[in-house]
């Protein structure tokens, strides 16, 4: 068969010569697999279809030393608590978290989350300037705590929403309790509880002491060492915090390490 | 080819309009009047009423007499006008142009008629009977229960569900070859002429199309005038208006005139529910759903409220709208009882969406909505969605818009690996192994969380002691005793050419000897101190 200008091209780049121009059945898979494109190729969502769906999935933090401290992350389909009094750096941790849902921390496509806030103390410049993609924020301005329950619950039910914050931090000290606000029920934690676990969705409580008792499978309890100031003129640099792991069930509970808010990634986080 | 027009027709409009608004009324012997008192025409009757005796143009009192169980309602030309409204709303659903015939006052002025193209419809429904049929069923859900006939003119289609009102099966599709032997042996009456025509056509014989149509026109429009010209025409098939128009995006409303005034939310709970339970399927019947509610209230003495409520997100859920109106009704109750009540809504396409194959599932935005709609109902208008940050300098400024999450886009792929070198001997050397990892794209990590602040809303009133321009000591409700460590202070001002808007704060980071870090400010416009937020 005498060589067409295509074969002779591909000779004198010293590469080896097609078989057949006719299209063969391998030809063709090859031709429809480079139309699906990179993702397919390189086999990025075959590899996480791969994963073990049994394994407990886990929402990392953000910040390294606290994934190391959980064991990966908050779970999914639990509820976890963050306590602390003011200046603990319960934002910041829940902020850092945020960032790493909504954009994915750079590896991962970002997945919405739901911040029910009965103490209306979101604060969307400070959010977004720890990296939270807004747009996948839902922020529910809630009045009262039972009203917040509720909103909660109606999340947790709604599947493909998976992060959902409660944050019951007081916005001051005075106002940790109301005179005649009644205590939320261990009964109510119960339900948010099994309710996350039906959708899979990570529930996480903010507040100033413990509210969920058993139900929550984590409590991380941050506890406040100083604020730094420092360089001229004179800033507020970074809040640093100890964070005790109070209760884990399943895992080891007690550890501890030292976390601090605002510094460079390279110096944020030294164990303790 | 001929076009196919069928014609859904129900007979009794009133009845079936109250039916649908008191559902609890269809088995019990119900007549619709013209009018209140003893002396108003009977218009409509339902099946047990007639079998009791109850015939229409019955006066309210000889229709008692004849059934003394008889539940009696007067004609609401609201509901009337939500039962015609819904017809064409059916149509709609089934065919992509319809027309709702008008309104007629003569021998048929009980029943309601809307005409839809019915050509080409073998693809989806497989025969005309099927198209019927699925016509039949959607006004049946609906409370409108009538007769479809099918042919090639609105004229001839109204005709043959006329003929089918008398009995037998709701459907008859006429093919165009058997118009003509249709029509023929038609009763003149079934074309409703005038009364002057009718009386006219009967003096000289002609009872029916067939004896119509030997006469000689011209003859007939000289002795019986223009009218009867219109009358042969309808009579040869033929039909005197145009092609069937588009639909044009119209509001969806359901009212109601209230038997009695309403001055209490609980029973205006009911009402609501059925107007809400009705507008919801009409939307639903267009593909669309609410994103929000147009409420109007006749108020007694001849005053009106009408109000907006918008929703965080567009819904059909009834139980989220109902909430949403109660707590509207609520939080601003009407200054008096309540006589009329009207529920409208634009509509908006209901959402929905494509899943990735390669991305971690959303919400989906049906479920969302709903979600969404709910929140709001507990949270209150405005208080759910997306926070914004606000576009301008006021640190005690934010927004808070519409949730509608970006979709959701591909992690970058890695890159593929690096072709191995040839084994030929080369005279360029090869690339090191490890150039090929270091020029991947390295994915942008979060940034470092910096110290996040907890907004105060209201900002906490702050009682300040300075020492040489610099805070020194802070009580307030929420940091109290001596500034340890203080930096600032930072000023911030806009807006100054607006009375209402200008602000001016300086601001200074502060750390109390109690360990709160918070952001105190001064406002320069109150000339008083605040703590406008807590780093946490």
């Amino acid at each position: 068969m005498p060589a067409g200008p295509l074969t002779a091209r591909h000779r004198s780049a010293q590469t080896p010569a097609p078989e057949s121009t006719a299209p063969t059945p391998r030809n063709r898979i090859e031709a429809l697999l480079g139309d699906l494109g990179a993702q397919l190729q390189s086999g990025v969502a075959l590899r996480d279809s791969g994963e073990n769906p049994d394994a407990p999935q886990r929402h990392p933090s953000g910040l390294d030393v606290i994934d190391e401290l959980l064991g990966g992350g908050f779970p999914r389909g639990d509820l976890s608590e963050i306590t602390g009094p003011a200046s603990s750096g319960r934002t910041s941790l829940l902020f850092a978290l945020l960032a790493q849902t909504t954009t994915g921390g750079g590896h991962h496509p970002g997945e919405l989350a739901a911040v029910v806030d009965p103490s209306d103390a979101f604060d969307p410049p400070s959010a977004q300037a720890a990296g939270i993609d807004l747009r996948r924020v839902l922020w529910a301005r809630v009045g009262a705590w039972r009203e917040a329950m509720r909103c909660t619950e109606r999340l947790l039910e709604t599947e493909g929403l998976p992060f959902v914050i409660l944050d019951l931090a007081p916005s001051t000290p005075t106002s940790a309790r109301p005179p005649g606000e009644p205590e939320i029920p261990a009964s109510a934690w119960t339900r948010l509880a099994r309710r996350a676990a039906t959708t899979r969705t990570a529930l996480v409580v903010l507040s100033h002491q413990r509210q969920a008792g058993s139900e929550a499978r984590i409590v991380l309890e941050l506890q406040p060492t100083r604020p730094l100031f420092g360089g001229v003129p004179r800033l507020l640099e970074e809040i640093e915090t100890r964070a005790v792991l109070v209760r884990h069930r399943g895992g080891a509970s007690g550890g501890s390490t030292l976390v601090r808010m605002g510094s460079p990634p390279g110096k944020r986080a030294a164990n303790g | 080819m001929s076009p196919r027009i069928a014609c859904l027709l129900v007979p009794d409009l009133p009845l079936r309009a109250e039916l649908r608004a008191y559902p609890e009324s269809t088995s019990a012997p119900l007549a619709v009047a013209s009018g209140p008192g003893a002396q108003a025409d009977i218009i409509a009757a339902s099946p047990a009423a007639r079998s009791a005796g109850v015939r229409i143009a019955h006066s309210i009192a000889q229709a008692r007499a004849a059934c003394p169980n008889l539940q009696v309602r007067i004609a609401s030309p609201a509901l009337e006008q939500a039962a015609r409204a819904t017809l064409m709303d059916i149509a709609l659903s089934l065919s992509p142009r319809a027309e709702i015939s008008p309104r007629t006052s003569g021998l048929f002025f009980a029943e309601a008629s809307v005409f839809l193209d019915a050509s080409g419809i073998e693809g989806l429904f497989h025969s005309e009977t099927g198209f019927a049929s699925a016509l039949l069923a959607r006004a049946e859900k609906q409370g409108l229960p009538g007769v479809v006939g099918i042919a090639s003119s609105r004229c001839v289609a109204l005709l043959v569900a006329r003929q089918r009102m008398r009995g037998g099966s709701p459907i008859h599709c006429l093919l165009p070859q058997e118009e003509r032997a249709f029509l023929a042996p038609l009763s003149l009456d079934l074309f409703d002429p005038d009364d002057a025509l009718a009386q006219a056509l009967t003096r000289l014989g002609i009872h029916t199309v067939r004896d119509l149509l030997r006469l000689p026109r011209r003859g007939l429009a000289q002795r019986l005038g223009p009218g009867a010209l219109a009358l042969v025409a309808r009579a040869r098939g033929e039909d005197p208006g145009s092609a069937l128009p588009e639909p044009t995006p119209t509001r969806i409303q359901e009212s109601i005139d209230l038997e009695a005034p309403i001055d209490h939310l609980e029973p205006l709970g009911f009402v609501l529910r059925g107007l809400l339970s009705r507008l919801s399927e009409r939307l639903a019947l267009r593909g669309l759903a609410c994103d929000a509610l147009e409420l109007q209230l006749g108020l007694e003495g001849g005053a009106r409220d009408a109000r907006r409520i918008g929703l965080a997100a567009p819904t059909l859920d009834l139980r989220v709208l109902l909430r949403i109106v109660t707590l509207a009704l609520a939080e601003q109750p009407p200054r008096a009882p309540i006589e009329y009540v009207a529920l409208g809504s634009q509509g908006v396409p209901a959402p929905s969406d494509q899943l990735d194959l390669f991305l971690p599932r959303g919400p989906d935005p049906a479920a969302l909505g709903r979600t969404l709609s709910e929140l709001e109902s507990l949270c209150g208008e405005g208080r759910v969605g997306s926070p914004e940050v606000a576009d301008h300098h006021n640190p005690l400024g934010f927004g808070l818009g519409p949730f509608t999450p970006p979709p959701a886009t591909p992690r970058p792929a890695p890159p593929l690996p690096a072709p191995a070198p040839s084994p030929a001997p080369s005279s360029t050397p090869s690339p090191a192994p490890s150039s090929a990892p270091s020029s991947a794209p390295s994915p942008t990590p979060p940034p470092a969380p910096s110290p996040a602040l907890r907004a105060l809303r209201p900002p906490s009133r702050a009682e300040v002691r300075l020492i040489g321009g610099k805070p020194a000591f802070v009580r307030s409700a929420a940091a109290r005793g001596d500034v340890v460590m203080v930096a600032g202070p930072w000023r911030t001002t806009g807006y100054w050419w607006s009375e209402d808007e200008r602000f001016a704060f300086d601001h200074f980071d502060i750390q109390t000897s109690d360990g709160t870090v918070a952001r105190l400010c001064f406002d320069w416009m109150k000339r008083s101190w605040l703590i406008d937020g807590i780093y946490d």
